[in-house]
């Protein structure tokens, strides 16, 4: 399915070709090809970091040939071949990570790529966001329920996959590498990651009660959508314990 | 995308307009019924983009009230910035129609068909007179453009020839619902409406595939001239700037001209295309040219902006389903069906999420959305439990989104 979201074959192959034109581009190339992407406005990608996160200074966050412009807020104007590239990468490994059984959705995120500092932002950012979203969800933050039983499948089918989303996305934020964090943004994305797997865990027990229910109770044509649904959202959490990545210790690995 | 505040507002617009109406009784109101109608009916399927229920809903309150009725009502949709009801009524039929659901539509009534009608008309008009001012700003090129401004005449002739295209749909059908006009003229009708009527598309639309023709050889005859700049540039100039941009347009330009001189259409209108030396001194010139730039410098040009137009299309493109954010079923296992999108006419500039006058792209992370469309599906599904008849009618549309999931 992940084929009819817009962006997943488009953002595919930009960066197939960007990334190969990257490994054949010299130093006099790279910045030829920066000054013609900040010509046109239209490859320009406005970045919004929290407050936490926003770099002390301008030449932190600049990889492109522009350096970036404060906004409004933490909001930085970007412009590159490294946001574009970047942004691509981001949208790209969030499809896959929502409609795939890829258990590593950002794996071409290493330190070594052209594109890794400005990526590393952009995944903030997107953790950040789905973080809050999913924060105030109540089904999600254990402040409550829907009254009836379809409706909190349902529900749940949606923030697990949000969560799956944030979880893929802060990944390679966590990874061992040439990390920028002081000791209270460390602490912060820890506290990031222990809420999400928590929440993610919480939905996910909605959704084998569904499935537990609705085994006993047979199945009307709606219900066995959402018990398709429930099957698809549990591979991912089969997928993280089988990668040993998982919290959640219940459910057997395959 | 549409915006979801408005239904809230214009719906309490509705509703002082109710009240409005038991006080004043005028003949102008628009009426209680056709405002509940529009309420149950026209705003939840405006707001989920089923064009069929627009259609049907607004067709027939539009098609039960008088003229200074559609007016109140049209100043009803400016409050709440939206369009006009006839602009909305042609909209989703023509939507419907490049879907190929022509058979699916509700046969139109007098004031439907007149407004449709009317409005077909004053849209490919319109789209005549742009391609008028295109031909005169072709005109006044000195073929000295910058890489920028060619690139900018080429898209714009590109976006007219869709326009032409679109245009050309209009019209066919207002030749296919001939038989519901024939019999409406058979009634008596004000000579303003005769006129619309009587009007003969078939002749237009014959008109405008002979425009359509013009536009392709208009965007023709641009690569042409553009490919001798950029040759030139690569004879001349030592900007790898310069030479990234002339060794793209050399390329692109090169194949789209040799393909349009060598295709079906061999008949042009314009002379410098029938000069049957041509293809030969092209094809000398883009020999030359790719000398000039070396291979290494094509293969990165063209990686730099295949991969730049691709990543446009990711950006700002949009799908035909589920308000943009995904393509048609068929992409699921068809790689034809991958490739069509909507973009936008004028390109655009990317603004702060921030910005007072609305982000752009409105869609700034697609990450931050495509995990909801689940919601919107699941949500549309507990209402097929209900016999409400109001939201058994909102099903239609969303039930085709439950093959997302």
């Amino acid at each position: 399915m992940v084929r009819r979201l817009v962006g997943f074959y488009e953002y595919g192959n930009a960066l197939a070709d960007l990334d190969q034109l990257v490994s054949l581009a010299n130093e006099e190339d790279l910045e030829v090809i920066d000054e013609i992407i900040s010509d046109r406005g239209e490859f320009d990608v406005y970045l919004t970091l929290p407050d936490k996160f926003t770099p002390q200074s301008e030449s932190y966050s600049t990889s492109g040939a522009v350096s970036g412009t404060r906004g409004s807020g933490n909001e930085f104007r970007k412009s590159g071949l490294a946001w574009i590239t970047a942004l691509a990468r981001v949208e790209f490994g969030a499809m896959v990570a929502g409609f795939t059984a890829e258990p590593n959705p950002f794996k071409d995120v290493t330190p070594d790529s052209h594109d890794y500092k400005s990526v590393m932002q952009l995944l903030m950012e997107g953790v950040a966001g789905h973080y809050s979203g999913l924060s105030k969800a109540p089904q999600f933050a254990k402040k409550g329920r829907a009254r009836y039983k379809d409706a909190t499948v349902q529900v749940a089918l949606t923030l697990s996959r949000r969560a799956r989303i944030a979880r893929a996305m802060m990944a390679p934020l966590l990874a061992p590498g040439p990390s920028e964090y002081n000791p209270a943004q460390a602490y912060e994305l820890a506290g990031y990651k222990s809420k999400l797997d928590e929440g993610q865990k919480r939905v996910n027990e909605d959704i084998k009660e569904f499935l537990a229910t609705r085994r006993s109770a047979g199945t009307t044509s709606g219900t066995r959508r959402f018990v398709e649904g429930c099957a698809s959202a549990l591979a991912g959490e089969r997928r993280e314990l089988a990668a040993g990545t998982a919290t959640v210790k219940r459910f057997p690995a395959e | 995308m549409r915006n979801k505040g408005w239904s809230t507002c214009l719906m309490a617009v509705l509703m002082v307009a109710c009240a409005t109406i038991a006080v004043e009784n005028s003949a102008a109101q628009v009426p209680k019924k056709h405002l509940r109608e529009l309420e149950s009916n026209f705003l939840p399927a405006w707001r989920q983009g089923d064009n069929l229920t627009i259609l049907t809903s607004l067709g027939k309150v539009v098609q039960r009230m008088s003229d200074d009725q559609v007016v109140e009502l049209d100043k009803l949709f400016a409050d709440d910035q939206m369009p006009k009801s006839a602009q909305i009524l042609v909209e989703a039929r023509l939507h419907l129609l490049q879907h190929g659901l022509e058979k699916k539509l509700p046969k139109p009534g007098l004031r439907e068909l007149l407004l449709t009608l009317d409005n077909i008309d004053a849209e490919i008009q319109m789209v005549l007179e742009e391609v008028k001012l295109h031909g005169e700003k072709l005109e006044a090129a000195t073929g000295n453009e910058s890489f920028e401004e060619y690139e900018s005449l080429i898209w714009d002739t590109h976006v007219l020839e869709q326009k032409i295209g679109a245009s050309i749909t209009l019209a066919e059908y207002a030749v296919f619902v001939r038989k519901i006009r024939d019999r409406f003229l058979r009634r008596e009708l004000e000579p303003q409406q005769r006129e619309i009527l009587e009007k003969d598309y078939a002749v237009l639309g014959e008109e405008l595939a002979e425009t359509l023709k013009e536009l392709g050889e208009r965007e023709t005859l641009v690569r042409i001239t553009r490919l001798k700049f950029a040759n030139n540039i690569l004879a001349n100039s030592d900007s790898l700037k310069d030479r990234y941009l002339a060794t793209w347009a050399l390329e692109t330009d090169g194949r789209l001209v040799r393909e349009d001189l060598t295709g079906e259409e061999s008949d042009f209108s314009s002379p410098a295309l029938n000069d049957p030396n041509l293809l030969t001194q092209l094809n000398e010139q883009v020999k030359a040219g790719a000398e000039l730039a070396g291979e290494e410098l094509i293969k990165k040009s063209g990686l730099l902006f295949t991969g730049l137009h691709w990543w446009m299309r990711g950006r700002y493109g949009m799908g035909t389903e589920a308000y943009g954010f995904l393509k048609s079923d068929k992409a699921v296992t068809s790689d034809a069906a991958l490739f069509p999108l909507y973009m936008p006419e004028k390109t655009p500039i990317p603004t702060s999420r921030y910005s007072q006058s609305g982000a752009i792209p409105e869609i700034d992370r697609r990450h931050n959305y495509i995990w909801e469309w689940e919601y919107r599906e699941v949500v549309s599904s507990r209402t097929t439990r209900t016999k409400d008849k109001v939201t058994d009618r909102r099903v239609t549309s969303e039930t085709q989104l439950s093959r997302f999931y």
